[in-house]
């Protein structure tokens, strides 16, 4: 199974919650996180709903008619013929997919991101999205997601060795392609064109010290999500405009973008080092 | 300026708090009411994957620090931590 048939989750649950309101927590626990305990090596349900909830998903609150609008939009079927392209296309591998609505309380969530959000793994991707994204969201969402399962797939070692520089360059191909096949106004609206200079500055400070850091180390989140220093989604801006003189300079296609070194993409800009 | 004051202008930021027990405590600040700072320890990542970031709903407030047990408190430069 690729698409999971979360619709039916999301019925379940919108039907059981309507008998017993208290237990909606556990409720969301039981149906929405229990299925895919098989998909996180054990871990147990509350801890998976824990942690997807810290990366968008819905909450156990979400209104009958939220929940009803967005089953309507059948986003399943949007991104079955999403992913059947992309696979083609870019030679990507098969993956889980789990599509879920996004929690739409959550401000910065909604101000910055239009209350869509993902997360991905070599093996797996959740897409969470708001009750009425357009075809466009919903391809820029799942162009970026599947990017990064068609990418780390390819790399040559485990997940525990993802450092920061694999994030920095991840990141900035999976917004390229946003904005390449999807249009300029799409994806992390954070994103700023940046001149070499600019560029320069904002790798030497944040990046250049830290590149070899791996996920668990504080400061990787730090430089990649941001908080006031430095400033949110650091790692991303430097990312895209890394790739974008890559690709300026190389125009080879995303699949090959997708398998290409982190070291020849950075060799591009060589003011990096100067 | 009151712990309370101290903790509200800085929610978000790196900090570092030295209880009076002589407990040091290193997190983010993630809310503040006038009894208790809650932090939220540096290593988020949990169960990994690329996301777009942290958003916060849950139950995980992180660890509740009475603001009458604090000793001292510091925002953590980001070269120092």
């Amino acid at each position: 199974m690729t698409i999971h048939k979360t619709d039916k989750w999301i019925k379940d649950f919108i039907q059981q919650r309507k008998q017993d309101r208290v237990t909606s927590t556990s409720l969301h626990q039981t149906i929405i996180c229990e299925p895919l305990t098989d998909y996180f090596h054990f871990t147990p349900k509350e801890v998976i709903q824990e942690h997807l909830w810290q990366h968008g998903l819905f909450s156990p609150k979400i209104s009958d008619s939220d929940a009803e609008k967005w089953l309507k939009q059948d986003y399943l079927t949007k991104v079955r013929v999403l992913y059947h392209k992309c696979r083609t296309t870019w030679n990507g591998p098969e993956t889980e997919i789990f599509i879920l609505p996004s929690n739409e309380e959550i401000k910065e969530l909604k101000e910055w991101f239009n209350s869509n959000a993902g997360l991905s793994f070599p093996d797996k991707l959740f897409i969470f999205l708001n009750k009425q994204a357009s075809n466009r969201e919903i391809a820029a969402l799942f162009l970026h997601e599947y990017s990064h399962v068609c990418r780390l797939n390819l790399f040559p070692k485990d997940e525990v060795e993802y450092n920061l520089l694999d994030a920095i360059i991840l990141e900035g191909i999976a917004e390229w392609i946003v904005r390449k096949k999807v249009g300029k106004e799409y994806g992390n609206k954070r994103i700023k064109e940046l001149s070499d200079n600019s560029l320069q500055a904002l790798w030497k400070k944040w990046a250049a010290p830290h590149l070899g850091i791996t996920r668990d180390h504080p400061k990787h989140d730090m430089i990649m999500y941001g908080g006031r220093r430095p400033p949110k989604n650091t790692g991303y801006i430097i990312g895209y405009n890394i790739v974008k003189r890559y690709m300026k300079e190389q125009q080879c296609s995303i699949r090959t973008l997708l398998g290409t070194p982190n070291e020849r993409i950075v060799e591009t800009c060589s003011f990096l080092h100067n | 300026m009151s712990h309370f004051d101290f903790c509200r202008r800085n929610i978000g930021s790196p900090v570092k708090i030295v209880t009076r027990d002589g407990v040091t405590h290193r997190g983010y600040i993630n809310r503040v009411n006038r009894s208790k700072v809650f932090i939220e320890p540096f290593q988020r990542r949990g169960l990994g994957g690329y996301g777009y970031g942290f958003f916060g709903y849950g139950s995980g407030l992180g660890i509740g620090i009475a603001l009458g047990a604090i000793a001292t408190i510091a925002v953590l430069p980001f070269f120092f931590w």
